[in-house]
């Protein structure tokens, strides 16, 4: 039998365990303040340590070696012809999620009798449904580009490499990534935002459906040929669908409806080709 | 009221669909990243001397006449 420990990064605060432990609970609980809380959380766990006998791994580390290496290519693989993408990637990613979490277990990992493994597994799994649900997002868009005959090039996310590159598709000479909602939120975060444009996804309580935007910089936007409406924070979701820009870290962002983007990078497209 | 297990929010958890994040929270979430990522506020103080802005001296920026310095940048302040 291993002994295991799992040490918490001196990083991770009460408050981010409090923000974690909620937002995998119920998202719809958490205010914006634990909202950005919870995002900082999982970014301090990764540095956590899980000692198994002699051996020490961050949780990054884990997480490559007992998701990412056994599940990630496979779920690519498995969702990349699928025409039912939605459902049957659901379907895989949650059997999935349920097998780490059975895995942990069974290898002594997870469980009451080892303190803070329910930080590990919330890792793991938070980081897994950030995988999974943001490929089956970003491969959604593809398939739609494609359709609307959008010129494109897009990066290959069916290897580890391709999916690294720090674009997932170029338009136009502009770079590009398809994140979904809470790993845009993540990456604005932890991350400067270096890519000309970013398609993400709101959710549409009236109509009960998500709206795809695109989060674009105003050179960007420029180039396509747009009109912005500068504004708070506070205004502009009731803006929307009007193109916005507000002011995020001193630098402006011009939020775009999807299809309305689509329709100028189309026109602009055609007109090249004349 | 019993708090819940960690294997009752973990079920959930997986269960659940892509975030729900309307465009009112998504606005508010961005919000207070962009407010939490600035460390603090640097308020300066500026009159009008001979029709040129001129900033009062404060030992948290480097200030001289109508420029601020900060790291590699020289800001110039000009009135229209």
């Amino acid at each position: 039998m291993s002994e295991i420990q799992i040490i918490l990064s001196e990083n991770v605060t009460t408050e981010q365990c409090r923000a974690v432990r909620l937002y995998l609970d119920d998202v719809n609980q958490l205010s914006s303040r634990d909202w950005r809380t919870a995002l900082e959380g999982f970014d301090s766990l990764r540095s956590s340590v899980v000692c198994i006998d002699s051996e020490k791994f961050t949780f990054e580390m884990f997480y490559k070696l007992f998701v990412e290496q056994r599940y990630t290519d496979q779920f690519i693989q498995r969702i990349y012809n699928e025409p039912n993408l939605e459902q049957t990637g659901r379907r895989i990613q949650a059997s999935t999620a349920r097998e780490i979490l059975h895995r942990l277990s069974e290898e002594g990992l997870y469980g009451r009798h080892i303190a803070n493994s329910e930080y590990l597994a919330s890792y793991l799994l938070y980081w897994w449904a950030a995988f999974a649900k943001g490929y089956l997002f970003e491969l959604s868009i593809f398939r739609d580009l494609e359709s609307a005959g959008i010129q494109f090039v897009a990066h290959d996310i069916r290897t580890r490499r391709g999916r690294l590159s720090p674009s997932d598709l170029f338009v136009e000479g502009l770079a590009g990534d398809i994140k979904n909602t809470t790993y845009f939120l993540y990456s604005s975060r932890s991350f400067p935002l270096t890519n000309d444009f970013y398609i993400t996804r709101l959710y549409d309580e009236k109509q009960r459906k998500y709206l795809p935007i695109v989060i674009i910089k105003p050179a960007a936007w420029q180039f396509i040929n747009g009109d912005v409406l500068p504004c708070s924070f506070q205004e502009a979701a009731n803006f929307l669908p009007q193109t916005v820009q507000v002011d995020f870290e001193g630098e402006g962002l011009v939020v775009v409806d999807y299809n309305v983007w689509k329709q100028k990078t189309l026109s602009k497209q055609r007109r090249q080709r004349r | 009221m019993t708090e819940k297990s960690w294997d009752e929010i973990f079920n959930k958890f997986i269960e659940r669909e892509d975030d729900q994040i309307t465009p009112s929270r998504f606005f508010d979430i961005l919000e207070e990243i962009s407010e939490a990522k600035i460390k603090r506020t640097i308020e300066l103080k500026a009159k009008l001397v001979e029709g040129k802005l001129e900033f009062e001296p404060t030992p948290e920026v480097v200030v001289k006449g109508n420029e601020i310095l900060f790291g590699e940048n020289r800001i110039v302040v000009n009135l229209e």
